[in-house]
């Protein structure tokens, strides 16, 4: 009988040996991406993964996270917990999050399985297949969730329809889409290392204080419970990167150019995480531009990527934008979002005087001057500022073109590239960059303007464009003047809670 | 010694409670200028260049026995290379210093 194992032995002896070389079929048609993308392996299998899990362990350790988060859940349903926060705007926010995030969870886990499928290296399998089954657990425990908030909440009651169909959701779907269609090495880099190790940290850190700070404890499980795996999602991305750094050098301006790409490209799918941190919280413990200057100049900028400098590697192509607009970015999403409100299946709102003020001393430099004066419009009619139809998106990141030059903000930064006699649009120099790599992918967009131009959504509009999103007007526009929030002010009331927060 | 390396480090879910709280104390007895910040739902704990987490000194502070393996349910987030992880200790680190 052999000693007793250790954590390293243990884990080699459950993870190792499990693959074996067809005699029958040539490996190339078995792995028929492995060489596409000009990635060269000599030896991986010498790279780990430094958190060892294997699947017994993965099992019972999430098992127990499972548990955990749907006692907390149920705890917070049977409380009447949606009447109980600081305000309920909140949950307009929580439907950005369900309409923008838990299709993502959803998308990533199809991702993981199509990198592990793809990439016959046994220590990135393993974690693939660890990651593909949490990418899941996360969208599950989110949905669940929502199925409750659809009692007493607008916007949600067709979930799987307003996911599939609402215009605002190509951002998420373009992404991942992009990503699959990529090879299984530029996926786990876009994944695994842009969306991952650089971004979730800002999702799931700072929101869940958030919601711990305007007492929605249901979020704050959820938030700990998904980000509970991230830090194996995050080693899997260093881990792979530091390894196809060092297997080669002719890796390195591949993996650099991913870098470029992916880095803008996750940058721009957290827009709306600026909001959720500065706007839609009445009470904020933190602003974006501190989460952004910790989480990304910080840990990753300052920290990672000097250790990637031996490499050759350089910062990402459009860091120092991305710095630049951290004091613009949430005021000009909000204002994207306020302006396209009466077709989105969250709502904007108007700002109270604590708002104003929370914003004004968090960004001085910049609030007052450029973007108060939008919000204040909405003061005396809250549709003042809406734009009418459907707005114009970039061709990249597919977010509205409204996004304002940080070195001249009163402009908008627009930027307009030609390909096959056609003029395409794009948001910033980043996305602008993204297209002109590869015009041919792009150019395919599903543009929501034509469609309703040219009677995809149905003849008698506006009315089919709602069937086909699968809301009712009224479950758009401003929060304060909806029907949702009469609701919830009665719902208040009788449960005795006739005290609401004005911010003093 | 250098003076601005950059920091590793750890966020620690909060719901650890007494766990939590020791591993803090032991990464502070263990590492030199260790800063912790509180955000409440987790807490932040960072080291310049390098961080090291060992099983004895956490048991010490918590004053009964724990797995390395469980640092996993509370470490919500890193930042560095973990270089080594096995029963006694965990390492973060970063290369350049």
């Amino acid at each position: 009988m052999a000693a007793r194992m250790g954590l390293k032995q243990k884990y080699h002896a459950m993870t190792r040996d499990l693959m074996w070389d067809s005699q029958e079929f040539d490996m190339k048609r078995v792995y028929p991406l492995i060489e596409k993308e000009g990635i060269i392996l000599k030896d991986p299998s010498r790279w780990e993964d430094p958190f060892r899990m294997a699947y017994n362990q993965y099992v019972k350790v999430q098992a127990e996270k499972d548990l955990l988060y749907h006692a907390v859940r149920n705890a917070f349903e049977a409380n009447e917990g949606h009447a109980k926060v600081v305000d309920a705007r909140w949950y307009e926010g929580v439907k950005a999050f369900a309409i923008a995030v838990q299709p993502a969870e959803y998308q990533a886990h199809r991702l993981m399985a199509y990198i592990g499928r793809n990439i016959p290296i046994e220590a990135i399998r393993f974690a693939t297949i660890n990651q593909c089954l949490d990418e899941l657990r996360h969208a599950q425990i989110e949905i669940k969730h929502y199925a409750h908030m659809s009692k007493k909440i607008d916007g949600l009651h067709a979930y799987a329809q307003t996911n599939e169909n609402l215009w605002f959701n190509t951002v998420t779907k373009s992404f991942f889409e992009d990503a699959l269609s990529a090879g299984p090495f530029e996926a786990l880099v876009a994944i695994a290392f842009s969306f991952e190790y650089v971004f979730t940290n800002i999702l799931f850190l700072p929101f869940a204080t958030s919601a711990a700070a305007v007492g929605d404890d249901n979020f704050v499980a959820v938030g700990k419970s998904v980000q509970s795996d991230e830090s194996r999602h995050m080693a899997l991305g260093m881990s792979a990167l530091k390894m196809l750094l060092e297997e080669d050098d002719r890796n390195v301006p591949i993996i650099q150019r991913w870098l470029d790409k992916w880095y803008w490209r996750a940058y721009r799918i957290f827009s709306v995480v600026a909001t959720l941190i500065d706007y839609y919280p009445r009470i904020r413990p933190i602003s974006w531009k501190r989460a952004f200057k910790t989480y990304v100049e910080d840990q990753v900028f300052e920290g990672l990527f000097k250790d990637f400098r031996k490499y050759g590697i350089r910062l990402p192509l459009h860091a120092e934008d991305s710095i630049k607009e951290k004091e613009h970015y949430s005021h000009a999403v909000m204002r994207i979002l306020n302006h396209a409100k009466h077709v989105n299946a969250f709502r904007g709102f108007r700002l109270h005087p604590d708002d104003y003020e929370w914003l004004s001393s968090e960004y001085p430099d910049t609030f007052e001057r450029y973007y108060a004066p939008f919000f204040r419009r909405m003061d005396d009619h809250v549709l003042a500022v809406a734009t009418p139809g459907i707005p114009a998106i970039c061709t990249v990141c597919q977010i509205p073109l409204e996004f304002p030059d940080p070195d001249n903000p009163t402009r908008f930064w627009t930027q307009y590239s030609e390909y096959n006699n056609k003029t395409y649009m794009t948001c910033s120099p980043g996305c602008k960059h993204i297209f002109e790599q590869e015009p041919h992918k792009y150019a395919q967009i599903w543009w929501p303007a034509e469609a309703y131009v040219s009677g995809e959504f149905g003849e008698n509009l506006p009315d089919d464009l709602f069937k086909y999103f699968g809301f009712a007007p009224e479950e758009a526009n401003e929060y304060y003047s909806s029907r949702d929030y009469e609701r919830w002010l009665q719902y208040r009331k009788q449960l005795g809670l006739d005290q609401i927060f004005t911010g003093r | 010694m250098e003076t601005k390396a950059a920091y590793v480090g750890m966020d620690l879910d909060t719901s650890g409670g007494d766990v939590v709280e020791a591993i803090i104390e032991a990464v502070e007895r263990d590492n030199e200028g260790v800063v912790v910040e509180d955000f409440t739902v987790y807490k932040k704990v960072k080291a310049p260049g390098k961080l090291l987490v060992r099983r004895e000194t956490v048991e010490e502070c918590l004053g009964r026995e724990w797995e390395m393996d469980s640092l996993q349910l509370f470490m919500s987030s890193y930042f560095g290379f973990i270089s080594d992880w096995d029963e006694d200790q965990l390492i973060i680190h970063w290369e350049n210093v």
